[in-house]
């Protein structure tokens, strides 16, 4: 289920599968570790909203929505429901 | 024999890896900062001895790559390819492999006199993941020299690796130019250190950044700073001005047979604005730096930065801006500096611009003192609640002007916003200890004391030198009487914010000496200071438009500079003198009228 990272919750996991590649942002987050292909979890939101707490790679970088709108990923079931299965 | 020459090693690395602990800890805190030519950024350099020679430190600020999308990366990558170290120490984040890796082959990339340094290895043990250094060596084709902050016996390994690099003593491998580098970081972080790559534990967060415990656990952490510093500070204070009392009576009795001008110059002018000074700064400094040093080293600033980026980025900014507002509590030449941090310019112009309008602990005794004409400000508590109140207006205000000049430089660029939480480190205390008092409150003190002297001794020359029936002293506060009553306050206290330009610690102690009291070295406590104020006619109004003032007025010299030299305008440099200035003079100028009207 392909989704924008924006409209991740908290808790949820995803696969980067296309940043934006026409975005001035999408170098800085390639240096970063953020490309196709890398797991991301949202860990937490801001408690107004903006901006959300990412992990990725080992580490934790918090990044706005409106730069999130520019990545799409695909959910990765969460771990409770991988336990679940 | 000719002394052996001097081998240059930089060391390169991702931003908050401990590089710069690392560079203390080898040169032993001798660290001075050097201005690169031609740059406008600062290098921290250093010295150390290996053997029987001289090592040149070069610590290169922190970046995520050699691009050149910032002053910083264009820097480290200059010296880097300049081909000016005899070897370059790598520093690698061992908790987070990955992501240090990258930068390596960047480095890789320039240069193969390369030692790479595996640091944070006692965290990566606690956290139960250790990268093994045989498998980086042999991958990356150079030495892999790992160290921990607790163990100074590794740094020597370092050292004695790096100094075989610079005398050409190690055959490096075949350099790794892989085609995907993401791709060969992310396997060979895999294979020497498996199962390494786990997201970093949250620690306190779950209460620190919580829907509903964040805001509250920021503002009680800011109120603790606060309360303590003030609470804190009162004791030493008073101990303080004795002992300057006692020692101030005692000079007078050595000078005694000097001529009267000169002893007046000394003991009226020098010594008593400097120990005045000295008594009310030096301890809300050495209380607020360290603990202050402390929410840095837990790693507590940048998430104080998530938390209000919703805010500056209303005011068209980003979190980051609250760090320097944060450096600028401390002293606002240092936020001005820390607002390289900020990706674009138009961000970093207005966040050097407001920087000043957030008070600089120098300016905490002014504002408390004013603070104690309110019901308020009677406790200690109440005292730091109400600054807490008087940093929120700054806070405030600040991003207001952010709003109005971002909307004026217009959208020049694409912002992006990105933000690494780092993970809580435990604070090392000694180093803390000595690196907050050496660093920061020395340094700070030692500029304010080294101002407080010349400008002590203008004063005592303003207030013997006559004109007509009236010292020139007299002549300029009545000339300024006029607009000082126009802004609420009065002559001698606006005369005092002039002459208090060099540094905003000294702008009470000069109105003692203008107002005349300070003749004779009395007693001159905070209680007796507001007394003292109460006399020459101010009330809670008169100390409201003054606190506005203290808060919203010109930076004080040393910052100006810094904002010349980080902008390279005078035309910005002015602006940030002439923005805070007309905010504060309207704002004071608003409220003596609105105050004026209510009786």
């Amino acid at each position: 289920m392909e989704l924008l990272l924006s409209s991740l919750k908290p808790g949820q996991s995803a696969r980067v599968t296309c940043v934006d590649p026409a975005w001035t942002g999408a170098i800085r987050l390639r240096e970063l570790g953020l490309v196709e292909g890398t797991e991301i979890k949202c860990q937490r939101r801001s408690p107004l909203g903006d901006p959300a707490l990412y992990a990725l790679r080992g580490m934790r970088i918090a990044l706005r929505r409106a730069d999130c709108a520019r990545i799409r990923c695909a959910r990765l079931p969460d771990e409770r429901e991988e336990a679940a299965l | 024999m000719t002394e052996a020459e001097t081998w240059t090693i930089a060391l390169a690395g991702n931003p908050n890896v401990g590089k710069s602990t690392l560079f203390n800890a080898l040169t032993g805190l001798r660290q001075h900062t050097g201005n690169w030519p031609g740059k406008t950024v600062a290098v921290a350099e250093g010295s150390c001895r290996w053997q029987d020679r001289q090592l040149r430190l070069v610590d290169l600020p922190g970046t995520y790559s050699l691009r050149g999308d910032s002053p910083e990366e264009t820097l480290s990558a200059d010296f880097l390819s300049s081909g000016e170290a005899d070897c370059v120490v790598a520093v690698l984040d061992a908790t987070c492999l990955e992501r240090s890796l990258r930068l390596c082959l960047e480095i890789l990339d320039r240069t193969d006199r390369v030692v790479v340094c595996l640091n944070l290895m006692d965290e990566a043990l606690r956290a139960g993941s250790s990268p093994d250094p045989e498998i980086l060596s042999r991958a990356l084709g150079v030495p892999v020299v790992p160290a921990r902050r607790d163990r100074p016996k590794m740094l020597r390994a370092l050292l004695a690796t790096a100094a075989l690099v610079c005398a050409g003593g190690t055959e490096p491998g075949p350099v790794p130019r892989p085609g995907d580098a993401v791709a060969f970081c992310a396997d060979l972080a895999c294979a020497a250190c498996p199962g390494g790559n786990r997201p970093r534990a949250e620690g306190v967060d779950w209460l620190l950044l919580g829907k509903y415990t964040a805001y509250p656990a920021l503002l009680l952490l800011l109120f603790g700073l606060l309360w303590l510093t003030l609470e804190g500070a009162n004791l030493p204070s008073a101990l303080l001005q004795q002992g300057f009392d006692r020692l101030g009576t005692a000079l007078g009795g050595w000078l005694d047979g000097w001529p009267r001008w000169l002893r007046g110059a000394l003991l009226d002018g020098v010594y008593a604005t400097t120990a005045r000074v000295i008594a009310v700064m030096l301890p809300p400094m050495a209380i607020f730096f360290p603990l202050f040093t402390l929410l840095e080293d837990l790693g507590y600033l940048p998430r104080a930065a998530f938390l209000l980026d919703r805010p500056y980025a209303c005011a068209g900014s980003c979190g980051k801006q609250a760090l320097t507002a944060c450096m600028g509590l401390g002293c606002n030449a240092v936020g001005v500096t820390g607002c390289r941090i900020l990706g674009s310019r138009r961000q970093r112009l207005a966040a050097v611009v407001t920087n000043s309008m957030i008070p600089c602990n120098g300016r905490f005794p002014t504002l408390v003192v004013l603070l104690s004409f309110f019901p308020l400000g009677t406790s200690a508590a109440g005292r730091a609640a109400a600054l807490l109140g008087l940093l929120a207006v700054a806070l405030g205000m600040s991003l207001a002007v952010t709003r109005v000049l971002t909307w004026l430089l217009g959208r020049e660029e694409q912002a992006h916003f990105f933000l690494e939480l780092p993970p809580y480190r435990r604070p090392q205390v000694g180093r803390l200890l000595v690196r907050s008092v050496l660093d920061r409150t020395l340094r700070v003190l030692g500029r304010a004391a080294a101002v407080a002297a010349p400008a002590g001794l203008v004063i005592w020359l303003l207030t013997v030198l006559r004109s007509g029936d009236r010292s020139l002293l007299q002549w300029l506060r009545l000339g300024l009487e006029p607009l000082g009553g126009a802004l609420g306050m009065s002559g001698a206290l606006l005369l005092a914010f002039l002459l208090g330009w060099p540094a905003n610690e000294l702008v009470l102690p000069l109105w003692v000496l203008i107002i005349g009291a300070g003749t004779g070295l009395a007693d001159w406590g905070a209680q007796t200071l507001t007394a003292l104020l109460r006399q020459q006619g101010m009330d809670w109004r008169m100390a409201l438009c003054t606190a506005v003032f203290c808060l919203f007025h010109w930076p004080c010299s040393t910052t100006v500079l810094t904002v010349r030299r980080e902008t390279g305008s005078l035309k910005w440099t002015l602006l940030s003198v002439i923005i805070p200035t007309a905010v504060g003079a309207g704002l004071c100028a608003m409220l003596h009228l609105v105050l004026g009207r209510l009786g």
